[in-house]
């Protein structure tokens, strides 16, 4: 069993989403889902040494720490955004000092755990002798997991370097960018080799240049590939091309990489969903009208509800009675028997 | 079959449990106070019924009849139905039961009488408001027929019927074990009625049952000797070809029955409350059921989206019609 440990939850936001886990009943700063446990626990050593052992407590099975997260570098040759994997941990005025388990892939630089936010030189002058890297978490995670005898693994990507510049701000606002980074690089190099094998990072499309997948876009992909495969029509990578018409999307040069990406997730709901596709189809067409004068209409995403909403933004008398008239001739006997399933399938 | 049958210290010279014994003698009997003792008290794996199934002769307490749900029959007259055993030898992936008690073992209650008088009390009791007939359901929590011959209570059902013939009585079943039932007089009120789908969804979902052409062997038995006759084509699963394939059925059960001599077809549309789909995930996760078109809909159940349900049991009707069904005799099980 794998814990996470973060010290917000801007930083988790993403494992939380990709990795579905749920809120624990026991202990509202955990969550999980199935082997993975996620601990968030608010910034500084020593909610980390409560919080953490606590989560120990509860979940004796946990075999392995990992503490993402964000740091500051105290070397501005260090690039913005890179992921390091520190060699040693030390802790501003304590003489103990911890080395990550793993000999592997192992950065060169040194972190230092302290015990308030470093925001300006002088602050980092004195620190700089021990480390590269500062953060307020790591060494208090490397106590606990010591204690408890487990394994543990730190990684942390840059957000600053440490200067009088006011980047706490910056930080906030760069949250999702930093998580989509940092769940990035867990599932591609973290990832315990069972959960590594269900994904299909080996997928050819996975590497095409002609395609760009985001995290969701990948996680969504990697959904309906293996629903895809469990339906005979396609049973390995060459049905796969052909059954979603991979080389026309491919050819699609108008369009960007990550525009392919969603053309082809979209051809694979098709080929997964062809019922749900066809009345989705019958509402567009329906609904092609209403559309065109920057009115949105939304009905239920789940197709379950015989309802729909309306949004229409109008800034003139023509606009208001064009909406007016369109809506009117719009035709509520053809949606109702859509929705009661009389379709052509 | 039982590797363990509990009996009720006061049943235990039943002639019924004295059958039961009679025919598992190589399982171990244990007298028990009360079935509560054991069944439920721990949570005994669903699958587990595969390698060690127990079974319970038991009293059922407490209501002996209970009022179905909206859309259970036809509709305009009240249905009921009564409790007489727990679980099923079966393993349809869909199936209920898996996510309803926390044991796959299964219970006979065998205070029969007890069970026919609450019966017949509801019949007297609907018959002194009304002039409507009324409807008793007999496998809400088990097959009907699939062990009638160890349970022995059909015939004390039916004479219940046989006293009222304004009232019904429906045995839902999967089985083809129509013994006990061959050797009753059939009665205009008491019809059987059988679950079916297409060969191939039977092979793949309703595990450790009979096939179709088993279960039409069944059905051809029963309606030689007179037995009324319902169908039950319920659940309904999407697939490419699902037309081709319920016309294929259509064309062996009118080779059984004409559908105009069939009593009522009920058409339902799979569906799961979220604690039996979480169940079937776990127990059958390889099943159709995940990589189908299942939403998880407004009043929290798994099922197809709206649209779809509704072409479905459209197109399932249609194709019943089609086939020389009466259309007052089709209706829509379970849908609103």
């Amino acid at each position: 069993m794998d814990l996470l440990v973060f010290a917000h939850r801007g930083e988790a936001m993403t494992f939380l989403k990709e990795l579905e886990l749920k809120s624990n009943s026991q202990y509202n700063d955990l969550y999980q889902n199935g082997d993975t446990l996620l601990l968030i626990t608010k910034e500084g050593p020593h909610e980390v040494l409560v919080k953490l052992s606590y989560a120990l407590g509860l979940f004796p099975n946990i075999k392995r720490i990992i503490n993402l997260g964000i740091c500051g570098s105290l070397n501005k040759e260090i690039e913005l955004e890179s992921i390091h994997k520190p060699r040693t941990i030390y802790k501003e005025n304590e003489f103990k000092s911890f080395q990550c388990n793993s000999n592997e892939n192992k950065d060169s630089v040194d972190l230092i755990t302290t015990e308030k936010r470093i925001l300006t030189e002088d602050d980092a002058s004195a620190l700089k002798n021990f480390a590269t890297l500062v953060d307020r978490e790591a060494h208090a995670v490397a106590q606990v997991a010591k204690t408890f005898n487990k394994t543990f693994e730190v990684y942390k990507l840059v957000s600053d370097h440490i200067t009088d510049a006011k980047f706490c701000e910056r930080i906030k606002e760069n949250a999702q960018l930093y998580s989509d980074k940092l769940y990035d690089f867990y599932d591609k190099n973290i990832q315990s080799s069972s959960s590594k094998a269900e994904q299909n990072s080996e997928l050819e499309i996975l590497r095409d240049s002609d395609f760009y997948f985001s995290v969701s876009q990948r996680r969504i992909f990697n959904n309906l590939y293996k629903s895809l495969l469990k339906k005979s029509t396609i049973n390995n990578e060459q049905d796969f091309t052909r059954v979603l018409s991979i080389e026309d999307i491919k050819s699609r040069e108008e369009k960007t990489p990550k525009e392919r990406t969603s053309l082809l997730i979209n051809n694979m709901s098709h080929a997964l969903y062809p019922f749900r596709t066809k009345v989705q189809d019958s509402l567009n067409e329906l609904t092609s009208e209403l559309r065109t004068y920057d009115c949105k209409f939304k009905y239920d995403k789940d197709l379950d509800k015989k309802s729909f909403k309306f949004e229409a933004y109008i800034d003139s008398e023509e606009k208001r009675d064009l909406v007016v008239r369109t809506l009117k001739n719009f035709s509520w006997q053809r949606f109702s028997q859509i929705m009661d399933g009389q379709i052509d399938v | 079959m039982f590797d363990k049958i509990y009996v009720e210290k006061e049943l235990t010279h039943s002639p019924i449990t004295e059958n039961i014994l009679k025919r598992f003698k190589s399982s171990e009997v244990v007298i028990i106070d009360n079935y509560e003792e054991v069944f439920q008290k721990v949570k005994k794996p669903y699958l587990q019924k595969r390698e060690t199934l127990n079974l319970f002769v038991a009293q059922k307490k407490g209501a002996l009849v209970k009022e179905a749900p909206d859309a259970y029959g036809l509709s305009g007259e009240p249905h009921y139905y009564f409790i007489n055993a727990y679980n099923c030898i079966y393993e349809c992936n869909y199936c209920y039961l898996q996510g309803y008690f926390h044991s796959p073992d299964l219970v006979f209650f065998i205070n029969h009488e007890e069970i026919t008088q609450a019966i017949e009390d509801t019949i007297h009791r609907h018959q002194e408001v009304s002039d409507k007939g009324i409807w008793f359901h007999a496998g809400e929590f088990s097959d009907s027929l699939a062990l009638s011959h160890l349970t022995q209570d059909l015939e004390s059902y039916i004479d219940v019927f046989k006293r009222n013939p304004r009232a019904y009585l429906e045995f839902r079943t999967k089985s083809a074990n129509t013994r006990a039932l061959e050797d009753i007089s059939p009665l205009p009120n008491v019809i059987t009625s059988f679950s079916l789908s297409p060969a191939d969804k039977i092979k793949d979902n309703d595990l450790k049952t009979p096939s179709l052409n088993t279960r039409l062997a069944a059905i051809k038995k029963l309606r030689d000797k007179g037995h009324p006759i319902a169908l039950h084509f319920d659940p309904i699963i999407y697939t490419d070809d699902i037309v081709e394939s319920y016309e294929e059925m259509l064309e062996l059960i009118i080779e059984t029955i004409p559908l105009t001599e069939v009593e009522y077809i009920s058409l339902g549309v799979v569906r799961f409350t979220k604690d039996v789909y979480k169940q079937v995930k776990m127990n059958y996760p390889e099943s159709e059921y995940f990589y189908s078109e299942l939403i998880t809909s407004h009043d929290n159940k798994v099922k197809y989206p709206r649209p779809m349900r509704l072409w479905l049991l459209g197109k399932i009707k249609e194709l019943c019609l089609k086939y020389g069904a009466k259309k007052e005799s089709v209706y829509l099980c379970m849908e609103e």
